[in-house]
């Protein structure tokens, strides 16, 4: 059974350095009425609580981990892989899908993000209209497609996933 | 136009059976290939022995994994596959009859791309086809992968 944050909803975690592009994501689910809570993380930093016990801001209810982490492949001065890859190797949260975004098409780092274990490689969407079809299949996909493993929040200080690669 | 060829690595014919015909019926007419061991799935993908006729038998777009093979399993074909310096970005879903959740987080450390569960029931089975043509052959950009001779 995925995480879900007590309303039937499953927690999604988008990860992007783009405060627009995040709102657009929220703004589909909400107007395709997607069954998502969504939440948010300008960057590594901020996203790394997400994963450990206290939640963005010491928030100890907050329903998470994420079922789903949405992350930009271009984080400014990091790349989206280095968080993939940190996921990818730490045991707790091993299993959490991870669907990458870019704003370009193309690239070694799409075949980079794959060899890492990335669900899914998505070119960012130039208009709504696809954003909420692709917003929508995304849940559907993640509930009768993907079968959940186990996922357990981080508790003990985990490293830097910059330091890893 | 070219379409991208789906490898199925999978030893039971009844399983295949089932897949050729949730294909047909998700109307999926994307060629399929079918190597029923690992040691067969390796050769298509190097592209040796039997498969050395690369026309006859291209690289596929996505290899569709059943965990429980006789000899190598599906999780040494995977770790292979990441393995290999131009097959690695291979886009590989692992299928199983079981949901065992420490083959589940196994096949994540190993870097599958997803993990699914046999459905029994053919509706649900043409579900899951339909699924992942949308997002592995329709939404998402794929990786560029070769052989090497």
């Amino acid at each position: 059974v995925h995480s879900n944050s007590g309303d039937g909803k499953l927690p999604l975690l988008h990860i992007d350095d783009s405060a627009n592009d995040r709102l657009l994501v929220k703004v589909a689910i909400s107007q395709t009425k997607t069954p998502f809570a969504f939440y948010e993380a300008g960057g590594l930093e901020t996203a790394m609580p997400y994963f450990q016990f206290h939640g963005h801001d010491g928030e100890p209810k907050q329903p998470l981990p994420p079922a789903l982490v949405l992350l930009d492949y271009d984080l400014g001065d990091h790349t989206g892989a280095d968080l993939l890859y940190w996921l990818r190797v730490t045991k707790k949260i091993t299993s959490i899908p991870v669907v990458m975004l870019s704003g370009s098409v193309g690239g070694p780092y799409v075949g980079e993000c794959y060899a890492t274990g990335a669900n899914y490689f998505l070119s960012k969407p130039n208009d709504l209209a696809r954003l909420k079809i692709i917003v929508h299949t995304l849940h559907l996909s993640l509930v009768s497609l993907h079968q959940p493993g186990p996922i357990e929040l981080l508790q003990e200080y985990q490293p830097d996933p910059r330091n890893l690669r | 136009m070219h379409r991208a060829t789906i490898l199925v690595v999978e030893d039971n014919d009844d399983h295949v059976f089932l897949l050729k015909h949730a294909f047909q019926k998700a109307e999926v007419t994307n060629p399929l290939q079918v190597a029923s061991t690992g040691e067969d799935a390796i050769a298509y993908l190097a592209g040796t022995g039997k498969y050395s006729d690369w026309q006859q038998f291209p690289l596929p777009s996505i290899v569709l994994l059943d965990l429980k093979l006789p000899g190598l399993t599906g999780f040494d074909v995977l770790k292979w596959i990441r393995q290999h310096p131009s097959l690695k970005a291979l886009r590989v879903a692992m299928l199983t009859s079981s949901d065992l959740s420490q083959e589940i987080k196994m096949a994540y450390e190993l870097g599958a791309n997803a993990f699914l569960t046999k459905p029994v029931d053919l509706d649900r089975l043409v579900e899951m086809v339909k699924m992942l043509r949308v997002h592995w052959l329709e939404f998402t950009q794929a990786p560029a992968i070769s052989r090497m001779r």
